[in-house]
């Protein structure tokens, strides 16, 4: 272990200096998920497609699944238990390792199809991260509370909610299409943008939209989001959920 | 006579609280006088800091560890430093923050306690330049002056 830390550190002072080319990586990924026969063929160990999945309850499963889709003949099915106060209860999966810096708008899109109509307050659904040596993965994440989308943050900054009297439920037992834009800002330069079945249901301007690091909290930040998860990324202590995913991409636009 | 010493014949070790400062929100630090002449003393320090995390990154471990220098003559001294601020956590990372901090010092010769009030900006360098500006207020006690 001692030999790799001094090489570990030129590393990442190098990182410093070029931080743009030392943490490269696609700003492109789209997936239909019509080319896979279960979730491992999902994983393979170059990255090829997704990073990892998170399984954190027995009963919490990710399948390939044929008997609904949006586009095609498959999509992904996620089971996930309620969340308990121990253990968050998660069924996601995520890829690493791409690189959208600060001054950038990324777009992430996918089709979800929420089964049940039981109660669902703070339900999880899409994450975008950066990847740091300390810290607990800050970022961004789509919450669906009361049926209503918003923007929650993983660092010290205020939910983005729908306009009072203007909301939006989000459908059920239906094929949804969610678009979720955000320039990159560690200032307050940023925008976050979502849309629901094409209606556009938050336009926040104006705002913090990355990491910094935050005293011995948070350190390695960079000023850009790498990693991007998708499904049920954390469920409701109110009920145990199913939800298909379809036809997800992930894009840098400008 | 320990009442009359001259502040050149002797190394000073202290222990000291932190509130805030270069340990993060607060930290407990060990320091001792390597030098001293009469307008300027040469010390270092080593403290500890915990940063807890969350269940899954579990909690950082945080050493500040820093030389600096004391200048003046009288109680009231001006303290420059630089450092590193080392974190290691229970889950196996490790990461390093400069820690340069610049101050007052009020340490009467013939009193054991004294006081700081520094700037302690916490300079990221690894992966990327960041400076977050931060500062921090201690109480200290010099628990032995011993001849060289």
């Amino acid at each position: 272990m001692k030999h790799l830390l001094v090489p570990s550190l030129l590393l990442l002072l190098c990182g410093a200096c070029n931080k743009e080319v030392f943490f490269d990586g696609p700003d492109f990924y789209q997936d239909d998920f019509e080319a896979y026969t279960s979730l491992n063929t999902l994983l393979p160990p170059s990255e090829l497609f997704w990073s990892f999945n998170q399984l954190t309850r027995a009963g919490n499963s990710i399948t390939v699944d044929s008997t609904k889709a949006h586009g095609g003949r498959k999509s992904l099915r996620f089971v996930a238990e309620k969340s308990a106060e121990e253990v968050v209860s998660k069924a996601s999966i995520a890829k690493q390792n791409m690189a959208f810096w600060e001054g950038e708008t990324m777009s992430m899109s996918a089709w979800y199809f929420i089964g049940g109509t039981d109660s669902l307050k703070w339900l999880f659904l899409m994450d975008v991260e950066e990847q740091t040596p300390i810290g607990a993965g800050p970022g961004m994440r789509l919450a669906l509370v009361d049926n209503q989308l918003r923007v929650e943050y993983k660092f010290f900054e205020k939910d983005i909610l729908q306009i009072p009297k203007q909301t939006t439920e989000m459908p059920r037992n239906q094929w949804v299409e969610l678009i979720w834009e955000i320039k990159l800002s560690r200032k307050n330069a940023g925008t976050v943008k979502l849309w629901q079945n094409g209606k556009l249901i938050i336009d926040a301007q104006n705002k913090t939209t990355l990491p910094k690091d935050v005293l011995y909290f948070q350190q390695g930040t960079k000023g850009m989001y790498s990693s991007f998860e998708i499904g049920i990324t954390a469920n409701s202590a109110d009920n145990d959920l199913m939800l298909w995913v379809d036809d997800v991409r992930i894009e840098k636009l400008n | 006579m320990p009442s009359v010493f001259c502040q050149n014949d002797l190394k000073r070790q202290s222990l000291f609280f932190e509130l805030a400062g270069s340990g993060g929100l607060g930290s407990l630090n060990y320091e001792q006088i390597f030098d001293s002449g009469k307008q300027l003393s040469f010390g270092w320090r080593l403290g500890l800091s915990l940063a807890p995390i969350d269940k899954n990154n579990g909690i950082g471990l945080v050493f500040p560890a820093m030389v600096q220098v004391l200048m003046g003559r009288t109680a009231h001294k001006f303290e420059l430093g630089l450092g590193q601020g080392i974190t290691i956590t229970t889950k196996g990372q490790f990461f390093l923050l400069t820690t340069p901090s610049i101050g007052y010092r009020l340490q009467p010769a013939r009193k054991n306690w004294f006081y700081r009030a520094t700037y302690t900006p916490l300079v990221s360098y690894l992966a990327d330049f960041q400076v977050q500006q931060w500062a921090g207020m201690s109480i200290g006690y010099t628990f032995k002056k011993s001849r060289r």
